[in-house]
This record gives C-alpha cells, structure tokens and sequence, in this order.
C-alpha cells in the first residue's frame, strides 16, 4: 500500500531524513521508533505531500505522490503531533469540515461524521465546542478527523503525547480497529511499550536512517535471550569498556560518562555483576533488564529513546 | 466544478461558524463605524445653543450707512449663529476695561466719517480690540472683521462711479433726488457689476462647484431639513465604515496565519486540497465576511436616516469595496513575515489610508500634503462613492470611476499576492 524509496531530505547540509526506504502493507500497523530529531517527523511530513523530498519516492497504492498528490492524499489520513482542531466548532462540525474537504457530503458525511465520533467515544458531547473538551477527549477528536473518511492509510504522528494511560489505550484499540478494517497504518511514537503492543512491524530510527527493522520479537531476537546489565557511576566510559569487554562473555552494547550499558554474558547477570564488584569500579546505580526494545534501542544509536 | 464549490462552501462556512461562535471582535468592529460618526455627530452637531457665540460689541462713531450696513452685516443670516452684537457709545480709552466688564470677546470701533471716506474713496481704518481673556474666539473676531473690510474695500472700487454720483448728489432737506439720477446711478452700478461678473462671481461659482464634487469637503448633506446632528453622522458614516470594513477584512486574512499557528493549515494542506484552493477558500471568507458586514451597516444607515439609494450603485459600490478590502487585506498579510508584523503593517496602513481618505477628517481640512495622497487610498475611492450615492443621491454612472479602481485595485493586489501565498505555503513556511 505505501512504498517510500531511498526517500532523502536535507536542511542546508544536514541530512534529516537519509535515503529511508520501507513499505507498509494493508491492514498492517508500521511502527516509526526513534528520538527527537531522528528523522520521524520529517519523513511524515513528505509521506503527507506537505515538504518536497530532495530525493527518493513515495507512493500509494502504486500512484506516485510526487505526480498525483491530489489522488494520493484522497487515500491519505494525517493525524498530527499537534491538536490541530477548531476550538470554537463542535466535535461534530470538526468532523464534518474534514470529511467535506476530503469530498463527503450529504447523507454520506453525516454517516461517516457520527461514526467516527463513535468510534472515538465522543457522540454524546459531538455537539459541544472542543473548548470544553479534556486533553484526551481533543486527542481523541484529533484522531476520529483523521479517519472520518476512511482513509487507505493512516500516518500517525506521535498520536497518544501527553495523555493518560486510560486515554492512550482507548487511542491504540481506536489505531487497531483502523489497521484491522485494512487500513494501512504508519505509527511514530516515543513509548516503546505502545510500540511493542501496538506494531506490526517496527522501523529503529535515528539520524535520519533506519537502523533495525522487522517485527517487535524479530528485533529483540537481535539481543539474543541475555539480559541487559547497566551501571551508573563515576568512571570514564572508555575505561569502563575496556575493563568490562568480553568479561564473562558479556558485550557492551553502549557506553558514555558515567553509564555504560552490556549484556549479561553467557553466565547471567549475578555472576556478571559478582565479577565486576571485584573490579573496584565506582558503581552507584545498576539495573537488569529482560531482552528489550529500549536495550536493542541503546545498543543501535548508544542512547536511550526519550534522551 | 462542484467538487471546488463544494470545498469552498465547506471552508466559508467553517470560517463563519468560528467568527459567529467568537463574534466579539467583529461586533465591536462592526460598532466602531456607528460609535464613532456618532460621537462627532454629538459633539460637533448637536444643539445649536451650544456652539459658544462671539461676543462682538460694536462702537458706531460713524453713524452713517457704512456704520450702520457694517454693524447690521454681524446681525443677519448665518452671521447670527456666531455672533452676539451688542452697540456701545463713548468707550473710554482703549476699550479694554469694557470688555472685561461685559465679558466679550472684542470691540470694532467703527471711526467717525467712515461713510465719507469711502465714499470719497479714502483710506478708512476700522478698530478692533480683542479680548485677552479668551483663546480663540477673538480670532474669529478678526478674521470676520477682516472679510467686512475687504469687502467695504471692493465695494468702494468696484463702486466708484455710481458712489460719485451719490455723492454729487444734492442732500437738500426733505427732497431726494429726482427719479432720473436714480435710474441713472442704477444703470451705473448695474454696469459696475456686469464688468465685475466675471472677476466676482467665479470664485463663488468654483466654491459651490468644490464643495458639491467633493462631498467630503464639509458639504452638507443632501435633505438638509434633517437635524446636524443625523447630518454629521451620515456625513461620517460611511468613511468610517470603510474603514472599519478594511480592518475587518485584514482580521479575516489574518486568520490564515492564525490557522497556521493553530496548526490546521498544516492539516488542510495535508488532505486533497491545493494551496491556491485554501487560500481562495480564505480570501472567498474574508469576502463574506466584508459582505456581511455591509448589509449590517447599510442596515443601521437606513433605519438611522431611511432614504432612497441608488441600489445598483449602491450594490456594485459594495461589491468593488468587498474585492478591494479582500485585495488589500492578502497583499498585506501576503508580505508580512508574521502575524504580529501583519497585523502591525494592516493596521497602520488602514489608518493612513483613513486619514487620507477623509474618514475622520474632511478632506478640505486635511494638510496639502496628505490630501495630496488621497487618490491614493482606497478608503478615500470607497468614501466618495458612498457619499455620493448616499449624500447626494447620485445613480450607478456617477460611482462607476470609484467601482472601477476598487475593483481593479483589489483584484490586482489579489493576483499579485497569490503568488506570495502559495510559495509559503508550498515552501512549508506556514505548515
């Protein structure tokens, strides 16, 4: 359904988005996984038709974007980082100025303006200005306007920000539902909680390049079955690779300033870290993790997501 | 075809709805026009009473028929709406001491043998003393004595002959002169004056010709038996409602960045729409709005004063001003960089072109300079088109010139700005 090739951004000489290619399937949810400034946005914004690529191809369905943005984006929901609603409207008259820019009218967007306000759990106040609505009641709006006019594909952006986790998981039931009737889902998100319960498949990102890709148990395979062991303390990063590499088995997988992250090696975590105490590093914090998104996260761009 | 009206529909209407569901601001926009022409209508055209009279007393040493003509001229016609005249004998000294005790304004000391000497055609000084207790009153005192001077002046040259001949004239006792020295002073003075016509008469010709095609040159409005008060505020009206319509206008396209803030540009831009489809989408809003806002205030014009206006002037007038405002209003806010900057730039803008188009002032009184730019506004072309229509009933031909410069002004600033939009708006500076 959504096929981008070698897609390519730059501003001034900083590449945002470098020769990023995947493609999304119908009815499968894609997750967008990286930090701030990784690229996720940008590359949003170009699937959307609203910033020219440098380079690299996007289509839909098999039509180009770049040739037909008109017929592309017909097939297109967008749903925003920001709450981008109309405060003064009803949660009604928000749905139905979207649904009418995307060419519903009459009875048919009446139909589909009260089923997306269903969808999202909001008919009883669809009459009530979106001022009066709550931050969760604006995201969920935010995301039925997304979906009013049954879309081919959704892209997400940063969907459930700032919301409580009875709001989010309301969104993400609303996000499968979509992805389950066919719809093609491109989902970016900081929460790689949501990530691993939400996606399909999950693209890593950072740079501008996507670093790992496949399913979420596909991606954690890549850390193998060993715990992840971190250590926070005083010591030079260096130092500290050099003195645990290899120790037990164990591999670092990241390394700076005070933090340095590895897996457990092929006797455990218990044994790693017995071995370790004996090193007489200036250890003042530690912890011990299940083979994870976020460690597989650390070991590709040496940082944690929410840095 | 149905596809864009349909877009266009949904985004007026969205836009309408939100101004309806925040009316505020256009509310108070929409009662500046009335506030204000009411305002100047009050102070400045309400109850003769209160205009504060010159208090003029006047000493007649003369005692002839220039004293006497000179002291009647303050007493007659709209010279009684000014002045309070008051005749005093034998002022002791300089008259200083009198006019405090009367409280007046000034004393005119018509001389002794005044009538002789213009008759003979001497040189005559005619006194005025001014009250130093008051500011500007005296000041109207002296320049309305001025005008009776010169007009004694011409008088007395332009009536040479025939004043000879009344002075060769035998003044006997109980006798006046016989009928053919008066026909033949007649044909004298008559012949003085046919001389002078051309000379005289044009400078009043040309005034009445200026103020009639310059209504806003304090023109009194057409069915002048309608109080000053209702005159003044349907003078004003509509110069302020233009202008009261431009920045309307320019909050409407203002919206389009306000939009952007609010991120829903960026979304609009998202779905299957073009950049030039949202901004006529917008410019098609502020349209209505300005349409809108003139049936409310045509609406209030006709219950204040109900008179008849030519319709198709009227409505092509309306027409051309909703395409100029709209113009306007996306040139602006097509240059500036922000919506702060603007909204700066629009406003200050408007306000000159208010000034400049006499919706505040009447253009007789503006400086040279800024009257001098006046064809430059389209306040001023709108103004004068209304006034013409509404103040002097003037038909469709007589506003066609002012409908034509707003319309293409307008819809050159409209072409001429949708390129500046849409760039933005592809460049992604706005989403």
């Amino acid at each position: 359904m959504i096929r981008v090739e070698t897609l390519t951004k730059k501003f001034g000489d900083k590449a945002a988005v470098d020769g990023i290619s995947f493609a999304v399937e119908a009815g499968e949810i894609y997750g967008f996984l990286g930090p701030n400034g990784a690229g996720k946005t940008t590359t949003l914004s170009m699937l959307a038709g609203l910033l020219a690529p440098d380079a690299g191809r996007i289509s839909f369905d098999g039509v180009d974007l770049a040739a037909d943005p008109i017929r592309c984006k017909r097939q297109l929901g967008v749903v925003p980082q920001e709450i981008a609603l109309y405060e003064e409207l009803s949660g009604l008259e928000n749905v139905r100025f979207w649904g009418s820019l995307y060419g519903l009218s009459g009875r048919a967007l009446g139909a589909a303006a009260e089923r997306a306000l269903a969808r999202v759990e909001l008919a009883p106040r669809a009459r009530d200005a979106v001022k009066t609505y709550s931050g969760g009641m604006k995201r969920r709006l935010n995301l039925a306007l997304g979906f009013v006019h049954s879309p081919r594909a959704l892209l997400l952006d940063e969907v459930t920000a700032g919301i409580d986790p009875q709001a989010r998981a309301s969104i993400l039931d609303v996000v499968r539902a979509e992805a389950d009737a066919g719809t093609a889902v491109i989902y970016t998100t900081h929460y790689l909680e949501e990530a691993e319960r939400l996606c399909d498949r999950i693209g890593i990102v950072d740079h501008g390049r996507i670093l790992a890709e496949g399913t979420p148990d596909e991606l954690k395979a890549e850390l193998g079955e060993e715990e992840v062991v971190t250590l926070w303390g005083r010591f030079e990063a260096e130092a500290a690779s050099y003195a645990l590499a290899g120790l037990l088995g164990a591999r670092v997988i990241s390394a700076e300033p005070g933090r340095i992250a590895l897996t457990a090696g092929e006797r455990g975590a218990a044994a790693l870290l017995a071995e370790i105490y004996g090193r007489r590093l200036a250890i003042d914090r530690v912890t011990i993790e299940p083979p994870s998104l976020n460690a597989l996260f650390l070991r590709l761009t040496g940082r944690e997501l929410r840095d | 075809m149905r596809a864009l009206l349909s877009t266009m529909g949904a985004m007026v209407g969205k836009d309408l709805r939100r101004r309806a569901r925040s009316p505020l601001a256009t509310v108070l926009l929409l009662l500046f026009p009335l506030i204000f022409a009411g305002l100047i209508a009050l102070t400045f055209g309400g109850g003769e009473g209160k205009v504060p009279k010159v208090r003029l007393l006047i000493e007649d040493r003369d005692g002839g028929l220039v004293g006497r003509l000179a002291a009647a001229a303050f007493e007659q016609g709209e010279a009684q709406r000014y002045f309070a005249v008051k005749k005093v004998e034998n002022v002791a000294g300089d008259g200083a001491a009198l006019l405090e005790r009367e409280d007046a304004t000034a004393l005119l000391r018509l001389p002794a043998g005044l009538t002789d000497d213009l008759l003979a055609g001497r040189p005559a000084t005619v006194g005025l003393v001014e009250s130093p207790a008051q500011s500007i009153l005296p000041d109207v005192a002296e320049q309305a004595t001025a005008v009776l001077a010169e007009v004694l002046s011409s008088a007395s040259r332009l009536l040479r002959a025939p004043l000879d001949e009344i002075r060769r004239t035998p003044a006997a006792p109980g006798a006046g002169p016989s009928d053919g020295r008066v026909a033949q002073i007649a044909v004298l003075v008559n012949g003085a004056v046919t001389r002078a016509r051309p000379y005289v008469l044009p400078p009043v010709v040309t005034l009445e010709t200026a103020t009639r095609a310059d209504p806003g040159a304090g023109a009194k409005p057409a069915g002048s038996s309608s109080s000053p008060t209702l005159s003044l505020f349907l003078l004003f009206l509509p110069g302020i409602s233009v202008y009261a319509l431009f920045n309307l206008a320019d909050q409407s396209m203002r919206d389009l960045l306000v939009e952007a803030r609010m991120k829903t540009l960026r979304r609009q831009l998202a779905g299957p729409v073009t950049a030039r489809r949202v901004l006529l989408g917008k410019a098609l809003a502020t349209a209505a709005v300005a349409a809108l806002s003139i049936l409310v205030l045509t609406a209030v014009g006709a219950v204040a004063a109900p008179r008849g206006v030519s319709l198709p002037g009227y409505l092509s007038l309306s027409l051309a001003l909703v395409v100029a405002t709209t113009g306007f209003a996306s040139a602006v806010f097509g240059l500036a960089r922000g919506e702060r900057q603007g909204a700066t730039l629009a406003s200050l803008l408007s306000l000159v072109m208010a000034f400049a188009g006499g919706s505040f002032i009447p253009l007789a009184s503006l400086p040279g300079a800024l009257r001098a730019l006046s064809p430059l506004s389209l306040i001023y072309w709108a103004t004068r088109g209304y006034q013409k229509l509404v103040i002097e009933g003037a038909g469709l031909p007589a506003v066609l010139p002012e409908t034509a410069i707003l319309t293409g002004t307008g819809a050159l600033l409209l072409a001429l700005s949708t390129p500046l939009w849409r760039r933005r708006l592809l460049r992604g500076d706005l989403a």
